[in-house]
């Protein structure tokens, strides 16, 4: 493979990675405070995407605003699920968040596919987004240079919240120890709400990301991306917001990478990443970042 | 006397259900799911047809029973055997996409049930199916048009073939491409494997681009397709594609496509824009377009020959009751007169009829020429 084909590829796995990594960091902040995989996270996604195009369909609003409504929907109905479905169940057995969460999941699919219809609807995208830049022979298009700058301000963003502000060391007490939190004075549920506000907010981007490149949207498309999404977060170590990140990364990077060296067995992309993430977890239980929550280290 | 009275018409009541009988003819249909805009147009066509021609000869009234198989073949076979243990339907029409097909044709076989896929074309459908046809032609010879056009007619000596490991019909159709074009003399330069459901496919494209082939052969369904093209022209990779009659189906390959899909071609079982050969096809499209304000779309046109096929073997038979008879009269139908021309059937159960390449000029699907078998 020559030099140019090989940065190319370099640079999709970029790309793809990048949009992994957003939807992973939600996926993980959620789990690193409630101890719950929030299966439904990916539809949260979905929703958004769905939201911006509601945006643009009937109001005829143009893109920006229209992300503006996919992120504030999706922080809505982020904060109406954990408000309806995972609340009453904060002191409930881990097994039933996780059978409710699948519950949220399917019924975020259904709702959207009463509405819209499960056929793939065509996702307006301004064309400023399918021009392409010629860097002597890779070829790139704004959403391969704008999608990682956003993941890396918007995680820059997160880490900033956690680290430096009262409501990030809230956070992290709550990930660390609940009981203690309120004994402290602290509403728990409104530093949750934040948390699901936050992590849904996330994933609306990278749905109207997803939504630029990929501009078919259904019903089902969050539940492959939510797969993997929590696939990456495990292989980064869940519970920890740079490992999310690194982990959409690699992910990103062996699905592209695999397939183009070996096109032929195309038809494994997906199996050889689940495999990876498997080995992973076999040599090192606790992922890339190997979050230890006696030290809270997010 | 009134006993009289109330003991004919009760007689008479009864002898107007048993002479007026309504035959049900199931439709097994992806409504809803990744393919369901194929469904959609089917039925379009079905329930138009069904209106110009509501009855058999004999009178008995037409009732279509659909069922939606959500795109799906597992629910494909459930929607089949509700269909024949509880509609008790006389035959079938279904369902759309190969994959799905041939999931009900071993039932339509084991209960003696006279099925006709409109727009299957996988060669497996109708193999040692006595009781499957088809209306349109089978891969081995879609196979063959897209070849021979694209080597004779273009000149094009080098492809690409990316396939969809999850589709049959995918599959059939690459493998039919493969040996005539390079039998014609082409070169293969690689064949790649996606899956339907993926939506990146800039790793593939790279890597297809630095090999450079003139042409790509995609025979995947519209939303892959679209897909492929869009992300191919995103990586500046720009080799003619070729698809076969599952890419432009779906509306919303035009819809995302907008420019990039200009220049792309596919085969096809059927033109709106071929001038009508017979007098049925031209009161089909005209009755079609007051309906519907739209050309029609090849799988409304392909499910009404279908149905016509159908009807007519009952016709033969002076009933639906005898599926074995209607069958055989399906098997042996010769320069019938349907909704898109005249077709006959073979041994097989696979129709003789024209295929049709088109091209994509200003976002829309522009007939260029026919390839008679």
């Amino acid at each position: 493979m020559d030099l140019v084909t090989f940065l190319q590829q370099i640079i999709n796995s970029f790309s793809l990675g990048s949009m992994y990594a957003l939807i992973a960091i939600g996926y993980t902040m959620v789990y690193g405070v409630l101890r719950l995989i929030n299966f439904a996270h990916g539809d949260i996604m979905m929703v958004g995407v769905y939201f911006a195009f509601f945006a643009m369909s009937v109001f005829a609003l143009p893109f920006g605003f229209a992300v503006i409504v996919a992120v504030g929907g999706a922080v809505v109905v982020g904060i109406l699920i954990d408000k309806i479905a995972y609340k009453p169940l904060r002191k409930a057995p881990r097994i039933s968040l996780l059978i409710t969460a699948i519950g949220m999941s399917f019924f975020l699919e259904n709702i959207v596919n009463v509405l819209y219809g499960s056929t793939p609807i065509a996702f307006s995208v301004p064309d400023f987004f399918s021009q392409t830049y010629d860097f002597s022979g890779v070829i790139v298009t704004p959403t391969v240079i704008i999608v990682p700058i956003v993941t890396l301000i918007l995680m820059m963003g997160i880490l900033y919240i956690l680290y430096r502000t009262k409501y990030g060391m809230a956070i992290r007490a709550l990930a660390f120890d609940v009981e203690t939190v309120k004994l402290m004075g602290i509403d728990a549920n409104k530093i949750i709400m934040l948390v699901f506000a936050v992590g849904s907010g996330l994933a609306a981007v990278g749905g109207v990301f997803w939504g630029i490149n990929y501009p078919t949207i259904e019903p089902l498309m969050g539940v492959l991306i939510g797969l993997k999404a929590f696939a990456a977060a495990v292989l980064g170590g869940i519970g920890s917001v740079v490992g999310a990140l690194l982990g959409g990364l690699i992910l990103g990077f062996t699905e592209v990478l695999f397939v183009a060296f070996m096109p032929e067995y195309g038809g494994y992309k997906d199996a050889i990443a689940f495999i990876f993430l498997i080995l992973v977890l076999l040599f090192r239980p606790a992922g890339i970042m190997g979050i230890n929550f006696e030290k809270a280290r997010f | 006397m009134k006993k009289l009275i109330t003991l004919a018409t009760a007689v008479a009541i009864l002898a107007s259900f048993a002479l007026a009988k309504e035959v049900k003819i199931g439709l097994v249909m992806p409504m809803s799911g990744p393919i369901g805009a194929f469904g959609q147009y089917a039925d379009k066509g079905l329930e138009l047809i069904n209106e110009m021609v509501p009855t058999l000869e004999n009178g008995d009234a037409i009732k279509l029973v659909l069922v939606d198989n959500k795109s799906d073949k597992i629910e494909s076979a459930n929607g089949m055997q509700r269909l024949i243990s509880r509609e008790n339907v006389s035959a079938v029409i279904g369902a759309l996409t190969s994959t799905n097909t041939m999931a009900i044709t071993r039932l339509a076989d084991d209960n003696k049930i006279p099925m006709v896929a409109p727009v299957a074309t996988n060669v497996l459908v109708t193999k040692n199916r006595s009781f499957v046809s088809r209306a349109c032609f089978n891969d081995s010879f879609q196979g063959v048009v897209a070849a021979n056009y694209l080597y004779k007619d273009l000149g094009m000596k080098s492809a690409a073939i990316i396939v969809d490991s999850k589709s049959d019909y995918s599959i059939g159709l690459s493998n039919a491409f493969k040996k005539a074009y390079t039998a014609l003399g082409g070169k293969i330069l690689r064949k790649a494997i996606v899956t339907a459901g993926d939506s990146d496919f800039k790793g593939i494209l790279s890597n297809l681009k630095a090999l450079d082939p003139q042409v790509v052969y995609i025979p995947l369904y519209s939303k892959e397709a679209v897909l492929i093209i869009t992300q191919a022209a995103q990586l500046g990779f720009t080799p003619k594609f070729m698809g076969s009659d599952g890419l432009a189906a779906d509306q919303i390959f035009f819809d995302v496509g907008k420019s990039a899909i200009n220049g792309t071609s596919n085969t096809d079982l059927f033109s709106p824009d071929a001038p009508a050969t017979t007098a049925t096809s031209q009161a089909f499209f005209d009755a079609y377009k007051k309906k519907y304000g739209e050309k029609v779309h090849p799988f409304a046109a392909l499910s009404a020959d279908a149905y016509l096929m159908i009807v007519e073997g009952m016709n033969q038979c002076g009933g639906a009751d005898d599926k074995v008879c209607v069958n055989k009269e399906i098997r042996s139908l010769k320069n019938f007169q349907a909704a898109t021309g005249v077709i006959s059937i073979d041994e097989n159960g696979d129709a003789i009829r024209s295929a049709v390449v088109n091209t994509v000029k200003d976002g829309a699907l522009v007939f260029t020429k026919t390839v008679n078998p």
